[in-house]
């Protein structure tokens, strides 16, 4: 069973983007209404709002938290033509209490871009404090903070023109040595004549500079999002790509391709769902890397989890009326969306049950269906055993000769050696 | 809202998703505000329920753990695949642990309000049905059976899990009345019940209490009970012997069934009939699972059935069960059929679907992986063992992972994947929370364990950030130093100097004096260590010494820009102390200091007095030093 | 004597474990305390018989604690301290009538703390007596008293680094340790907020301190332990140079305990699951000996010593130890409390 709860997030327009901090204790979010707002969860999971500030003078559409060994610190990009760094202070200004208001200080304002800016990523600690921005007008721009506990000065270390609009960029986050920084720009440049969506840059590091190194050329439709995932010490890279549906790209480096001029990567298709029937907006991995979340204009978040063999499936969908109905503050909701049900016949919230188990245990979903009914058709007299080793006692017992031998001498595990 | 905006959603730390509705804006469309700018924006946090972390269940986490790692153990530390008693014993200390987890479910259940008492009793269901697969699993892949007579074995499994006919034989058989089956509705039924579970001497002492026992037939019928030949490794028969003397007897019976021996009462022939092994469907009202029919079957045809035979009659009875019940098998069912047919992968699979959160899955699979009795194939004949045992503890330790407190359980089972576990782990031990610095010290040594010098670094540093927050800089040094990170170190070591800069204090004097060969690790470090052991040296009058240090200082050039004016001011008192303590060639270092680094606004009013005392100093050291004898 | 261990699961990770003491009697109860869960307890437990006619721990009665409980002493024989990560320490009385139950009797909140109102974690706290020392990781030092409400004296900036552990050696005297391995006697009759003595605990490894022990009736006597799970033993009469240290665990030293009646019996506890029994193997010619040499003092040059491994090591670190005569008390992260019953100790 899926445990649920909502909170309001208090902004005036739709949330572009929600990211959270390194623990999962803090939460940014950013919407139209160009505010940025941080939340801090408390030991009992309750989310305080503990900072809200209007970021920009556009729409914000995405919000991304620096590694902790930075400080606390955010960044932002905007409809605005701008990028923000944000980091939090303490002291003087906040007030009495833990959980009383902190103070969000812009530290840098990135103002290159003559376009919407569309992501916003900060590098693998790894490589230190850098930023990395896309915007409509097809620039990817790296930003440098020389002096990582000076988050003031940041300075354009490189710009990389793509031939089309950029939607999205991820940093690989790979932090293995054997790789050169990598990042993977997304257009949603909506021609397929255009060729290939998915861009790779590499860095150079005798060159100094980022070159593209591939394009994924089985992709051609629009691209919304991109995503890698941690590479938890496998040989490629796993790419998720939202797109017209989820892929599950693997990129992996060709040994000694440099130099021969040959391709840097064999990329192939790990996965390809349509099961959302629609237009894909985001992916987004968990922090290992093994369960993919992706989204779309359907209102369903899907869960794809590979199993020992890497075989991708889906484990869990999640639909927002579902969540609804789980929070009693949230009825208006749900019987506003009750009319669809007809999409789905089973009540939301049994489906999430059936879905349950599958979220650990990559099982297919229509068996998953008979489990829970065999676990509680009681079928066996549970209340008859008692006593650790088994001994149901027999009221009454005759005569000795009755007795069966003992059953199995159970060590008593209680009695560690 | 999701469904008419359509909904994105986010990773909250390892396991939480936060879901919330999103409508994409195209890059080419105007910024204006949408159409959903007036409902309220919610947040939905979606979060998998573990029931493994409930109290009444931690226990069989954490006990259950430490047989895990008792059996890792002993993978190092025996080498011949000699381990089988050990793994017995671990064997049925996990079953220990389980029962004792549905013991104290029902205790919990007894105890509860209805509301919580459906839950444990769910609880209770689910770990009683594991404990039952355990217990079959033991039997067939973990005991050594000698001779591989898996029939006495079944025997007891059956009886444990299945006790009601004879708790009801033995409300009959405490009353001590003749006529019992006159008495009891349920006479035959505890009759047959415990034949089917062979347990003879029950069935004779419930015979002797019937209406007729004193009838020649009762009396055949409890003597060819009592003389039925039971198979006992230890009883001093080979199979072979054995087969003879329980065929012979199995004859005589059938003799006396055909002479109508038992026909005064059709039960009594009945029965004689299920125990010579010529009836047994009509039984199977009196059986709750097929398997209880199995047994019976093998008792009384085939009571030295060895394991690989067991297959073949497991998969007939199981498909009879079928469509003599009319019902399908279940889950559980399947997995005792997989089990008896040796099956492995298909159990394996099938365990997976047990809602325990992958307990169960993971610690029956590791035992069988240690115990040698695995070994799965994929559909291209790969081996995928290995790949499979691993994936399940890795899921399993991932999920104690995300828990407030259980992650040191958690990372125990981490270490013990050998592929992707030390990458998880290092990735997961990053992302747990940090604390108060004894939770602090307990995750750095889980990292430092599993030799991850770069997570106990970051770590340190992350709490070293911290303590600046918090106005703490002694700390934040002390935290800089465990993390060995020079840039960090540098950073703090400036924040004091800074400090003495604006406010002339040096701040955290107790820890700076005593920093000792640590202060090495950055440059700006050592120039503060030093400096301040200047301060010490000159605070109790020890000019000389003092001296000593401030040319050191000078003369090293580690001090950073803006602290020179600082150290050529100090050096102005000890230039003119009554005693001399620059030399004539200490002198002319501190001069040309002066020249290079004396443009300091802050020290434009002191470059006079500084040439002034150096001059007076040099010309003393001169004499003193002239004076001296080479 | 690895088969009398008996443990029980309690689903919390143990603390702290201390033995109620009784005067012509083995002890009966003990309190335990919890850590890492978001609201940890402190709890009362006697020991009832199960159907195996053994005894085992049963909780009597618990109270729930916001934050890490750090420490448990007791102040009487009914009545104990006890420290939390919230930066508050509190005094709770035990009563057995009409059943067993506690009651909090003071509660000193948030005197730890950093900056001005953020609470900081009570690392530590010892006492002597009913006077009550408390540590904690904002480097303050706070001394109370059971009677009062408000704390006797503070020395807001004793330590610029977090304290680890404290101990009360005699009524003026305490002895604190920091994360550097700081070790700082301080005379609490001298006004000035300044240590007597700073000794190291180790002048190399720079380890923290992690427990403080003195020697119960030999107080110039105190052994320490480091995080790199060494010992420490000084004669504070003399100089401050440690009179011996030795590695002995392979992890950081938990909790340090001398035998109260049996002080030749010396107790350690560690981060690596060990718990160690230390004593001397010529027991007659030390009863003998009236002077105060104690075989602490003398590790370094005799390998006479006799380490006695209690339990194979458990997965998880061991927490906290206690001794009553010869019934010893452990537990730790692996969420269990074990007893050991029948200790050898002369």
């Amino acid at each position: 069973m899926f445990e649920a709860h909502s909170i309001n997030a208090e902004h005036k327009d739709l949330i572009h983007d929600i990211a959270y901090d390194f623990y999962g204790q803090r939460m940014a979010t950013c919407s139209s209404d160009q505010f940025v707002k941080v939340w801090d969860e408390d030991e009992h999971e309750n989310w305080h709002l503990t900072a809200s500030w209007k970021a920009h003078s556009g729409s914000v559409w995405k919000v991304t938290w620096a590694h902790p060994e930075f400080g606390q610190v955010l960044a932002t990009c905007s409809f605005d033509r701008t990028a923000a760094v944000w980091e939090e202070i303490v002291g003087e200004g906040s007030g009495p209490g833990e959980r009383g208001m902190r103070h969000w200080i812009r530290r840098t304002n990135l103002v290159d871009s003559r376009t919407s800016v569309t992501d916003v990523k900060f590098a693998p600690k790894t490589l230190g404090l850098l930023l990395a921005t896309c915007s409509s007008d097809g620039v990817v721009r790296i930003y440098e903070a020389p002096d990582a506990m000076n988050l003031s000065q940041w300075t354009l270390q490189h710009d990389i023109t793509c031939k089309l609009p950029c939607s999205c960029l991820a940093w690989n986050p790979s932090l293995s040595r054997l790789h050169p920084p990598m990042i993977a720009v997304g257009s949603d440049d909506a021609s397929p004549s255009n060729g290939g969506k998915v861009f790779i840059y590499e860095y150079s590091e005798n060159a100094r500079r980022w070159t593209k190194t591939d394009t994924i050329a089985s992709i051609n439709d629009a691209v919304h999002d991109i995503a890698f995932a941690p590479n938890l010490g496998r040989s490629y890279h796993t790419l998720a790509v939202a797109t017209k549906d989820v892929r599950i790209i693997s990129v992996k480096p060709l040994p000694d391709s440099a130099a021969n001029g040959q391709a840097r990567f064999e990329i192939s298709t790990l996965a390809q769902f349509d099961d959302h029937y629609c237009t894909v907006w985001r992916v987004c991995w968990n922090i290992m890397g093994t369960i993919l979340a992706s989204s779309g204009d359907d209102g369903c978040v899907r869960l794809w989890k590979d199993n020992y063999i890497n075989n991708w499936k889906c484990v869990a969908v999640l639909k927002g009326d579902g969540t609804s109905a789980q929070s009693s503050d949230n009825a208006t909701s749900a019987t506003q969306n009750s009319n669809h049900t007809a999409v789905q016949p089973a009540l939301s919230t049994t489906r999430y049950q059936r879905i349950v188990p599958t979220i650990s245990m990559m099982a297919e979903m229509d068996k998953v269906i008979q489990a829970p009914l065999s676990m509680n058709s009681k079928k066996y007299q549970t209340s008859s055993i008692k006593g650790r080793s088994n001994k149901w006692v027999m009221p009454g017992i005759p005569s000795e000769a009755y007795f069966e031998p003992p059953p199995p001498n159970i060590a008593k595990s209680k009695n560690k050696k | 809202m999701c469904k008419r905006a359509g909904a994105a959603a986010s990773w909250v730390g390892p396991n939480k998703l936060a879901f919330f509705p999103h409508k994409h804006v195209g890059i080419t469309s105007a910024d204006q505000i949408s159409q959903f700018a007036s409902n309220e924006v919610k947040v939905h946090f979606l979060r998998p329920e573990v029931i493994l972390f409930y109290p009444a269940l931690r226990k069989l986490v954490n006990e259950s753990n430490g047989v895990f790692l008792s059996i890792q153990k002993l993978k190092t530390s025996q080498t011949a695949n000699n381990c089988k008693p050990e793994m017995l014993k671990y064997s049925k200390q996990y079953r220990s642990i389980l029962r004792a987890c549905v013991e104290e479910l029902q205790d919990l259940a007894e105890k509860s309000v209805p509301e919580k008492k459906a839950l444990y009793e769910n609880l209770q269901t689910i770990f009683y049905n594991l404990e039952c697969v355990w217990h079959l699993t033991e039997i067939l892949y973990v005991d050594v059976i000698q001779g591989d007579v898996v029939l006495p074995q079944l025997l007891e499994w059956v009886r444990f899990h299945f006790p009601s006919r004879e708790i009801m034989a033995m409300k009959i058989l405490a009353r001590k009345k003749i006529g019992a089956d006159l008495e009891n509705v349920d006479y035959w039924e505890s009759v047959f019940g415990c034949a089917l579970h062979g347990k003879l001497d029950i069935v004779r002492a419930l015979l002797t209490l019937h209406s007729k026992a004193d009838h020649s037939a009762f009396l055949a019928a409890e003597n060819s009970l009592r003389n039925m030949p039971v198979f006992n490794v230890y009883g001093g028969y080979s199979i072979k012997e054995f087969t003879i003397r329980w065929k012979q007897w199995q004859m005589s019976l059938s003799q006396s069934i055909d002479s109508k021996a038992f026909s005064i009462d059709p039960m009594l022939e009945s029965l004689m009939k299920l125990v010579v092994g010529t009836e047994l469907w009509e039984f199977s009202k009196y059986a709750e699972a097929w398997y209880e029919l199995l047994v019976a079957k093998l008792l009384y045809t085939a009571p030295c059935c060895k394991q690989p035979e067991l297959a073949r009659y497991a998969n007939t009875i199981g498909m009879k069960w079928q469509t003599v019940k009319k019902t399908s098998l279940l889950v559980l069912d399947n997995i005792y059929l997989a089990l008896m047919e040796s099956d492995l992968h298909q159990v394996i699979k099938e365990i997976q679907y047990m809602n325990d959160n992958g307990w169960f899955a993971a610690h029956l699979t590791d035992l069988l992986y240690h115990c040698g009795r695995l070994n799965i194939v994929d559909k291209d004949q790969i081996n995928v063992t290995d790949m499979l045992h691993e994936s399940l503890i890795l899921d399993y330790g991932s999920t104690m992972m995300g828990h407030h407190s259980l992650w040191q359980c958690g990372a125990s089972y981490l270490e013990h994947c050998p592929e992707q576990g030390h990458a998880r782990l290092e990735v997961l031990l990053q992302t747990i929370p940090l604390g108060s610095e004894a939770r602090i010290r307990k995750i750095i040594d889980v990292a430092k364990q599993n030799n991850m010098p770069e997570v106990v670094s970051s770590i340190c540093k992350i709490q070293g950030l911290k303590c600046i927050k918090q106005n703490r800089l002694g700390n934040a040094l002390a935290w800089a130093l465990k993390s060995q990170d020079v840039l960090f170190a540098t950073h703090i070591a400036d924040r004091f100097l800074r400090h003495y800069v604006d406010h002339a204090e040096i701040q955290c004097k107790d820890l700076l004096e005593n920093l000792g060969s640590c202060m090495l690790v950055s440059d700006r470090l050592t120039f503060l260590g030093k400096y301040c052991e200047f301060h010490q040296m000159y605070g109790i009058g020890e000019f000389r010494e003092a001296a000593r240090l401030l040319v050191s200082l000078i003369v090293s050039n580690l001090a950073p820009k803006y602290f020179w004016s600082i150290l050529l001011t100090d050096a102005i008192p000890l230039l003119e102390t009554d005693d001399l303590v620059f030399s004539s060639q200490d002198t002319y270092e501190l001069l040309r200091a002066v020249q290079r680094r004396g443009d300091d606004p802050k020290f434009q009013d002191k470059v006079s007095i500084f040439r002034l005392a150096a001059a007076r100093n040099l010309s003393r050291a001169i004499i003193v030093e002239g004076n001296r004898p080479d | 004597m690895a088969d009398s261990v008996q443990g029980t699961f309690v689903s919390e990770k143990i603390s702290k474990l201390r033995w109620k003491h009784e005067d012509f009697a083995d002890a009966r109860y003990f309190v335990s305390g919890t850590w890492d869960d978001p609201v940890n307890k402190v709890s009362y437990w006697t020991f009832q018989k199960n159907e195996e006619e053994e005894l085992y721990p049963a909780c009597v009665s618990s109270s729930p604690v916001v934050g890490d409980v750090t420490e448990i002493k007791f102040i009487c024989k009914d009545q104990f301290v006890f420290s939390s990560s919230d930066g508050s320490v509190k005094v709770m009385k035990l009563e057995d009538d009409p059943y067993p139950n506690m009651k909090e009797l003071t509660e000193w909140k948030t005197i730890h703390k950093f900056n001005k109102n953020e609470p900081a974690p009570c690392t530590a706290l010892s006492n002597f007596e009913q006077d009550i020392v408390s540590v904690g990781e904002d480097g303050r030092i706070n001394l109370l008293t059971a009677q009062q409400q408000n704390p006797v004296r503070v020395i807001d900036e004793a330590d610029s680094c977090s304290l680890n552990c404290v101990d009360f050696l005699r009524h003026s005297e305490i002895l604190t340790g920091n994360i550097r391995g700081h070790m700082k006697v301080w005379d609490l009759r001298s006004d000035q907020d300044v240590p007597a003595t700073t000794i190291m605990l180790s002048e190399q490894s720079k380890t923290e301190a992690t427990s403080i022990a003195h020697h119960p009736t030999q107080k110039h006597i105190v052994v320490a332990g480091g995080g790199d799970g060494s010992l420490t033993v000084w004669d504070l009469r003399y100089n401050t140079y440690p009179t011996s240290q030795l590695s002995a665990h392979s992890k950081s030293v938990s909790e340090i305990l001398f035998h109260k009646d049996q002080p030749e019996n010396l107790f350690t506890c560690s981060v690596s699951g060990e718990v160690w029994h230390w004593n001397n193997t010529q027991q007659s010619k030390l009863k003998l000996d009236t002077t105060d040499t104690h075989w602490l003092n003398s590790i370094n040059n005799k390998a006479n010593i006799h380490v006695n491994s209690l339990c194979t090591p458990l997965h998880k670190p061991v927490n906290s130890i206690d001794i009553d005569r010869a019934t010893l008390i452990f537990g730790g992260d692996n969420e269990a409390i074990y007893v050991l019953r029948d200790i050898n100790v002369f």
